[in-house]
């Protein structure tokens, strides 16, 4: 218990709380970018795996979390019931950071496409049983076709998870991967998981 | 001449006690009675002064989505065919099912929207803080909500620039793909480095890690009764609404 409340002071601090806020907001400010150039992606967890990386996985749960609470509040309320898939996105991309993968972009590369799957696992109950498998969001056609061919909504919203996810996460890693390698390393060497780029 | 300070509205713990039952409700509760507390909410909010605010973002962002749901649920689910138009057949089971998505989803968007509609994010903060709340997490929220304001705004600059320098949102995926790092590094950039200074801040000020001693505001007794017994009515209503929730999956 001990272990983990140092664990959660060492990773959420003063030093650390900013840079929270910072990678929250540009979850946000990404979309936002995303429909400037009209990307066919949705690149909404960059924030969360960039202070994943840079920090560690509660400070990246954390960025997760809050990003989804303010769009939520802000935007549309059904991103706050995705809040458990940030956590598993923040953590997974923390632990993924700590054995080096943000170090090459043919590391980052796989290990965003596994965290795709993660994400497609979390998200498919959350899409099925709470939005009947719709999310409003570009693939729902995909919900409509699974459906179409005989699989259950629980199955449809995995495989709809399953075929966005994956490249999503894959270029999220990479864009945090060239983002790593462009910040000045007098900025970068500040950091807590400095260690980890 | 100093100006008369304007009495301090207090947050009221019952207000997020009941929207929080309802959101239990919503998966609590059979379709039957889901409808009936939603006919309920729908009543009391509709003649509330912040209908329009409530219902604009329910039509705009919720109506379709039931809409799209009752679509695909009516026609690929499997059961006995409910009516059809044309060669379209909307089976019962999806019907039935979509439904119980709908009523949900509308009572949890209502009663959230009905909530923030009512209670300023500020007021939540400072309620909070009284109770003892971990300063951390209410410093989080509020700075990232002025960050996005702050950093949209640059995002704006930078993409009117990059369009002087000849960024065409018309070409292939590839191409548009390009441009999305010379907006993000310069973004980033300077935002970690801000951070990182804001931190240097806080940690000079001495900002405490522990939570927030809980003291409460100074309010009149009479508030201080009201807000005890919406506090007790409220973890009261609370309960019921577990246990109902419980009893539901258990069975």
């Amino acid at each position: 218990m001990a272990e983990a409340s140092s664990w959660f002071e060492k990773e959420v601090n003063a030093t650390t709380i900013p840079l929270i806020a910072f990678g929250a907001a540009l979850n946000i400010v990404v979309g936002q970018a995303v429909q400037l150039i009209k990307l066919p992606l949705y690149l909404d967890s960059i924030g969360t795996i960039l202070i994943a990386c840079v920090v560690g996985p509660l400070a990246g749960m954390l960025t997760g979390a809050f990003a989804n609470l303010t769009l939520g509040l802000f935007f549309n309320y059904a991103f706050i019931f995705f809040i458990p898939v940030t956590l598993v996105i923040g953590a997974f991309s923390g632990f993924a950071a700590r054995i080096g993968v943000f170090r090459r972009w043919y590391t980052a590369i796989p290990t965003g496409l596994l965290q795709g799957v993660l994400s497609a696992i979390a998200s498919a109950p959350i899409a099925a049983f709470m939005f009947g498998g719709v999310t409003m969001g570009g693939t729902d056609f995909l919900v409509l076709y699974f459906r179409a061919i005989g699989k259950s909504i629980i199955q449809s919203a995995f495989l709809q998870g399953l075929a966005a996810d994956p490249v999503d996460k894959a270029v999220s890693y990479l864009i945090v991967y060239f983002l790593l390698t462009r910040i000045p390393r007098s900025i970068l060497i500040r950091l807590p998981g400095y260690a980890n780029t | 001449m100093p100006t008369p300070e304007a009495p301090r509205r207090v947050y009221n713990p019952l207000n997020h006690y009941v929207a929080l039952t309802i959101v239990l409700a919503a998966f609590a509760f059979k379709l039957e009675w889901q409808l009936v507390v939603l006919a309920a909410l729908v009543s009391v909010t509709l003649f509330s002064p912040e209908r329009k605010k409530i219902y604009r973002g329910f039509l705009k962002f919720v109506l379709p989505l039931i809409l799209i749901g009752f679509l695909i649920n009516g026609i690929f689910f499997t059961g006995n065919v409910a009516f059809s138009i044309g060669p379209v057949k909307f089976r019962d089971q999806g019907l039935l099912f979509a439904s119980v998505v709908a009523t949900r989803l509308a009572l949890i968007v209502i009663a959230i929207s009905y909530y923030f509609s009512r209670v300023k994010p500020e007021t939540i903060s400072e309620y909070l803080a009284s109770r003892g709340a971990d300063r951390r997490f209410i410093y989080i929220y509020l700075l990232s909500v002025a960050m996005v304001h702050l950093m949209r705004d640059k995002l704006q600059k930078i993409y009117t620039a990059q369009s002087a320098r000849g960024l065409d949102t018309t070409k292939n995926v590839f191409a548009r793909a390009k441009y999305l790092l010379p907006m993000l590094v310069p973004l980033s950039y300077s935002y970690i480095a801000e951070s990182l200074d804001r931190g240097l801040a806080l940690r000079a000020a001495n900002f405490s890690d522990k939570k927030s001693p809980a003291t409460p505001i100074v309010v009149p007794l009479v508030e201080i009764i009201v807000n005890r017994k919406g506090l007790f009515i409220g973890r009261l209503v609370l309960l019921a609404g577990v246990a109902v929730t419980i009893a539901r999956f258990v069975k």
